[in-house]
């Protein structure tokens, strides 16, 4: 009983950081429909599993020695088990100054990152605080203005881009350097109406720009899940955010030199469903619902889309065929007509960069018209923000099989895949499959402009080379020049991507994994 | 008061609804033809449509207000 009292002395210092803001302030944070930083930890870890670090730390006040009063770190971080595995997690306090970065005493943050870097696990961080320079108090504090920057944050942040999984959830009103720190993420969720990301907040954009915006329209989940894409998913809520990241943790390895989770599942890897026969309409200006195809063809309760209301055109989605992680990208026609937009090159980029760091083999579901055409499209990038995402599939070295399900056009419809010689993607299609450099129904004019306006009937000869062209559309024909590899029953298409997907992981397993050396930018 | 717009460019290749139809979240309220698809224009709520602001056979550009709820 030799340190007894400095047991004692120890859980009474424990006492008063479980105390964060103190009670005022808490019944606050929770009348306002948040959980507390530290029942955010324990609710999503698995039960009993936080190990926290540095909970001594905080700003202490002594009269004669005595200590009279204690302020926590508004940091609370550590270890701890998501569905049995460990991660490092941490969340900002914002009871104790707001969550301001220059409250948590020390370097907690880049502590936890650097935790998770040496022990090769996922970081979690649960953001609701502002910047460093979050309170302009710190400048009576130390008496004296302070250069940004330093060594810090950002020395970790993109080390883990490229080494562990890094979610992030945006459960407040997350400005400067907090906002940054979702936004740096492989996943990040946003809690609708509670959750906010900005660069600076209401009074600063009023000070700075002379106008007044809520804060809920400034950075709310309508702007940065459906409009912006800095938040890749909008969560109804506290517990939903943490269910999904739950789900995204599930299909990514510990770390980049790891292979993905294998999870055993009932449903049949010979499954044909009939439905696949007919989702293809045959009028080809005809929709089909694309995320109704992928789950005929991934495990039942596999699916877990990222980034769906946002480059709308390309779905982006986790599952597992037979058991085994996959990415799987696809175009939607009923958005933008399923055409490659901006928003969508940029989500497909993130997409890929995320399964090629962290080894999930790439499935890419093809009905591609081409790149977005017209004036907004030519406004916003199209070609570049395009060519970024080629370079990522170019760049990408995980398997990669192709299905193309019906339209492959022009230089969009080209990157289904890496056509490299070194490489081998494993491709099929579907018997709608409908490909060329131009459409013929817009090539004609273009291709034979002089012939059709000297014609008699200038409208009935563009129909008749267009009938003509036409008859040579056949993807059999394509197929007769081995252009297309094979055209299958698309029933089979499971049972063929269950037998790809085998040949994927051994692949993987049997290679030297880790970081890409190419890093992975937000 | 919710306006419906097109959400990208294309020509009203066809309106699904009358002034006065009651609507749902998720209902086919206009087709819009863009990139040589049908591309159904969605309504984001449930309502009461008060008017219909395009013609089929009109070009729209992205973010024409296509039709109002009330």
């Amino acid at each position: 009983m030799v340190w007894q009292p400095e047991i004692d002395e120890l859980n009474e210092r424990k006492k008063l950081a479980y105390n964060l803001g103190g009670e005022e302030r808490v019944q606050k944070h929770i009348d306002n429909g948040k959980l507390t930083v530290r029942d955010r930890i324990v609710t999503l870890a698995d039960e009993n599993s936080f190990q926290e670090r540095g909970v001594l730390a905080g700003k202490a006040t002594y009269e004669d020695n005595e200590l009279v009063d204690f302020r926590p770190s508004n940091y609370v971080m550590g270890l701890a088990k998501i569905d049995g595995r460990r991660v490092s997690i941490g969340g900002d306090d914002f009871t104790v100054r707001g969550g301001a970065a220059d409250g948590a005493v020390g370097d907690k943050k880049t502590h936890q990152e650097r935790m998770a870097l040496e022990l090769r696990i996922p970081i979690v961080r649960l953001v609701d605080g502002t910047g460093g320079g979050g309170s302009v108090k710190t400048i009576e504090d130390i008496g004296r203005t302070y250069l940004p920057g330093g060594p810090g944050f950002w020395e970790t942040a993109n080390d883990a881009m490229e080494q562990v999984p890094v979610v992030a959830a945006a459960m407040g009103s997350v400005a400067g350097i907090g906002a940054a720190r979702v936004a740096v993420s492989h996943f990040s969720v946003i809690v609708k109406g509670t959750g906010q990301v900005f660069t600076a907040g209401p009074p600063v954009v009023e000070r700075g720009l002379g106008m007044w915006v809520d804060k809920e329209d400034l950075g709310g989940a309508e702007i940065h899940a459906r409009g912006s894409g800095v938040c890749d998913n909008e969560a109804t809520d506290e517990l939903d955010a943490f269910k999904q990241i739950k789900s995204f943790l599930s299909y990514l390895p510990s770390s980049s030199w790891e292979m993905p989770p294998y999870e055993s599942t009932d449903d049949s890897p010979t499954r044909r469903d009939e439905e696949l026969l007919s989702i293809i309409p045959r009028e080809r200006r005809q929709p089909h619902v694309i995320r109704k195809l992928i789950k005929h063809v991934i495990d039942h309760d596999s699916y877990f889309e990222i980034g769906k209301f946002f480059g709308r055109s390309v779905v982006t989605c986790l599952a597992r065929i037979d058991g085994f992680p996959v990415a799987i990208i696809a175009n939607d026609p009923m958005a933008v007509g399923g055409s490659l937009d901006t928003p969508g090159s940029e989500k497909m980029l993130k997409f890929i960069d995320l399964a090629d760091t962290f080894n999930l083999p790439i499935i890419n579901l093809v009905d591609q018209p081409g790149f977005m055409i017209g004036v907004e499209a030519e406004k916003a990038g199209v070609i570049k923000a395009g060519v970024r995402a080629l370079q990522a599939i170019y760049q990408c070295s995980v398997p990669w099989a192709t299905v193309v399900l019906r339209r492959a056009y022009g230089v969009a419809g080209a990157a289904h895949q890496n056509h490299s010689n070194s490489r081998w993607p494993y491709r099929i299609s579907w018997p709608s499959g409908d490909w060329g450099s131009l459409p013929i129904e817009g090539g004609v004019m273009a291709a034979y402009r002089r012939d059709i306006e000297a014609a008699d009937d200038p409208e009935s000869y563009r129909q008749e080379i267009e009938d003509r062209l036409n008859l040579l559309r056949s993807p059999f024909r394509t197929a007769e020049s081995f252009n297309i590899e094979d055209i299958v029953d698309p029933r089979d298409t499971r049972p063929l991507l269950v037998e790809w997907i085998h040949d994927a992981y051994r692949v993987l397993s049997s290679s030297a994994l880790g970081p890409k050396g190419r890093g992975m930018r937000a | 008061m919710t306006d419906i717009k097109a959400e990208w460019p294309g020509v009203v290749s066809e309106i699904k609804v009358n002034v006065g139809d009651t609507v749902a979240q998720d209902q086919e309220i206009i087709i819009l033809e863009s990139m040589k698809m049908l591309t159904p224009i969605l309504s984001p709520t449930n309502g009461t449509v008060s008017e219909i602001a395009v013609e089929q056979g009109q070009y729209v550009d992205e973010g024409t207000t296509l039709a109002k709820l009330d």
